[in-house]
């Protein structure tokens, strides 16, 4: 670190320059403005504002569709984090079996990526359409009512599943990736001493991917949390009603269609916090005990 | 090769599945394992071949029958998006912000990644770590604010704005990555050159850049990823002549009479330029995720 040649009194700075700019413009100086803006109220003409304090905030946290929407979005976060990673470990345990031809399933986890979160949801609405869906009409065969356009518990059923199926891969990759850093040594050992695999999984195998584990936790909480906007803007809209009007989609319905911008920003700030929260508990938890290679 | 190879001493046959590398090759057959894998794959692609099929099909074939395979094959569809301009100016709206975002994000997050790898400079590592904070931030929470701001500056509804607002995410992830890269890049190597002459630029532009240049790969990939799918910030940052193909699609989902078939043809489309991505930087991205910066 300290062996740079290039004269290094000023340069450092001057390269950092650039990624500083940008910070500052587009992330402190929005994150103050949200703040500043949280704390006015607007006429609805957008006219004048005045000064209010808190204000939005209790208004915003004594909402009854805020805190469905809150409800909604836990419900949401988990049961996607949830599925996401059970199923991603699943596979990623028999990937780590199969062995051979192991590049050649990377090579076909990465491509989701190449799918938008829009688009990800367009194509589960297009399975499960009920006019034309692949997969909605067996449903329809079996008797079920099936319409996600309509019935709640569907169309957060149908959200789940498109946020989940496009996070799975890079799940997949991350506890591939875990598990290859556990010793062979330890599992033949337990194998040895005669645990069957469920219990190698289990008491050897589970612990130690527990880094990998809990990094991926942080990362799918963030992702459920707030990069799902697209997903639910193609699937539903926030609805039917406000069944799936996550915590992002209504600071953005709020603040962008219906124009309360002082209970939008109010959202943001809150949202912020979560995310703080996030970010410092994954830097100080995390950073440290998951080893990068 | 049976399983009797293996010890007597293991006497419970499930224990047989142990596998040690060398013994794995060597006795290779299609295992639950695979069949899992399998499934998964078939999981994985059937929403995008059902897409497929849609988009080749007739839109009385999409709404009336049910079946696997397109019977009246029809390109009309694609025909539809490639003439008509408020669709196909979609994807060249898309196109334009994301390679702008791709190119700055990189001018930005080339020094500053080099300035993070060699140099020990007051509040170095803080400063790394609170400025890769910045891509943990929200969309939904900025998309106001820079409504405000951009509206203020007349840069609403224009290429560069939707660009600018996506480095905010990009630069932290492509500092992150190209730094990681560049620590595996030996330091010998710039004292070389400092004593041999070479101006810092003239170093940079034709030494070390050669030498990060899968690392480069990576990390455009990743912006462009970003910057194409993302839909919030783009979405909220233009209207008419900047406005993404992804905001002309979901706007036409729900309505009523939607042209299915041209929905699907547009969902193809925008898959395109990614899958091309990845298949070029296909073998970089196994280095990014080796050194754990993906």
């Amino acid at each position: 670190m300290n062996r740079a040649t290039f004269p290094h009194r000023f340069l450092p700075w001057l390269l950092v320059l650039p990624q500083l700019l940008i910070s500052l413009v587009f992330f402190y100086w929005p994150a103050l403005q949200a703040m500043w803006q949280s704390t006015l109220k607007e006429d609805p003409f957008g006219l004048s504002s005045k000064f209010v304090g808190l204000e939005n905030f209790r208004k915003v946290l004594s909402d009854p569709a805020y805190l469905n929407s809150i409800k909604v979005t836990a419900f949401f976060s988990v049961v996607t984090a949830f599925l996401s990673m059970s199923i991603a470990l699943l596979l990623a345990v028999q990937a780590e079996k199969v062995l051979r031809g192991k590049a050649f399933y990377r090579t076909l986890m990465i491509w989701p990526y190449a799918v938008a979160p829009a688009i990800a949801g367009m194509l589960w609405l297009f399975m499960f359409n009920p006019s034309f869906g692949t997969l909605a009409w067996p449903l329809r065969q079996m008797g079920i009512d099936w319409d996600p356009l309509l019935n709640s518990g569907q169309a957060m059923g149908l959200v789940i599943a498109a946020a989940s199926w496009k996070q799975i891969s890079y799940n997949f990759l991350f506890f591939v990736a875990g598990l290859q850093a556990i010793p062979k040594s330890l599992i033949e050992a337990a194998a040895i001493d005669g645990a069957g695999s469920a219990r190698r999984f289990w008491t050897i195998v589970f612990p130690l991917l527990a880094p990998t584990t809990f990094f991926l936790l942080v990362v799918n909480s963030v992702y459920a949390l707030f990069d799902t906007f697209g997903i639910i803007h193609a699937v539903t809209g926030g609805g039917p009603g406000k069944a799936t009007e996550t915590l992002v989609y209504k600071v953005y319905n709020d603040g962008y269609n219906n124009f309360l911008l002082g209970s939008s920003a109010a959202q943001s700030v809150i949202l912020m916090a979560i995310v703080i929260t996030l970010t410092a508990f994954q830097f100080k938890y995390v950073e440290r005990k998951v080893h990068y290679g | 090769m049976t399983d009797s190879a293996i010890p007597e001493v293991v006497t419970d046959t499930r224990t047989m599945t142990i596998e040690t590398p060398r013994t794995a090759q060597r006795r290779f057959r299609p295992s639950g394992s695979t069949v899992v894998m399998a499934i998964y794959l078939l999981f994985l692609m059937l929403p995008i071949y059902w897409l497929l099929n849609m988009s080749l099909k007739t839109n009385s074939e999409i709404l009336g029958t049910f079946s696997f395979f397109p019977r009246n094959l029809t390109f009309a569809n694609y025909e539809t998006i490639l003439t008509d301009p408020s669709w196909y100016m979609g994807y060249v709206n898309s196109l334009i912000y994301v390679v702008m975002n791709t190119v700055i994000s990189l001018a930005v997050a080339l020094p500053a990644a080099y300035a993070f790898s060699r140099y020990s400079f007051m509040g170095d590592k803080h400063l790394f770590f609170w400025l890769l904070t910045n891509r943990m931030a929200p969309p939904a929470v900025f998309a106001l604010p820079f409504f405000q701001l951009y509206s203020s500056i007349g840069l609403f509804d224009t290429h560069i704005a939707v660009a600018l607002a996506h480095c905010l995410f990009n630069v932290p992830l492509a500092v992150w990555i190209l730094e990681g890269f560049m620590r595996g890049v030996p330091k010998e190597i710039d004292e070389t050159a400092y004593i041999d002459g070479y101006s810092f630029p003239a170093f940079f532009v034709k030494i070390f850049t050669p030498l990060i240049a899968s690392g480069i790969g990576v990390a455009a990939f990743f912006c462009f990823m970003f910057s194409w799918v993302e839909l919030l910030l783009s979405r909220t940052l233009t209207s008419v002549d900047a406005k993404p193909i992804a905001a002309t699609m979901t706007r036409t989902v729900g309505a009523a009479g939607v042209d299915w078939g041209v929905l699907a043809a547009a969902g193809v489309l925008t898959i395109v330029p990614g899958a091309l991505v990845i298949y070029f930087v296909r073998n970089y991205i196994a280095k990014g995720f080796a050194l754990g910066r993906v």
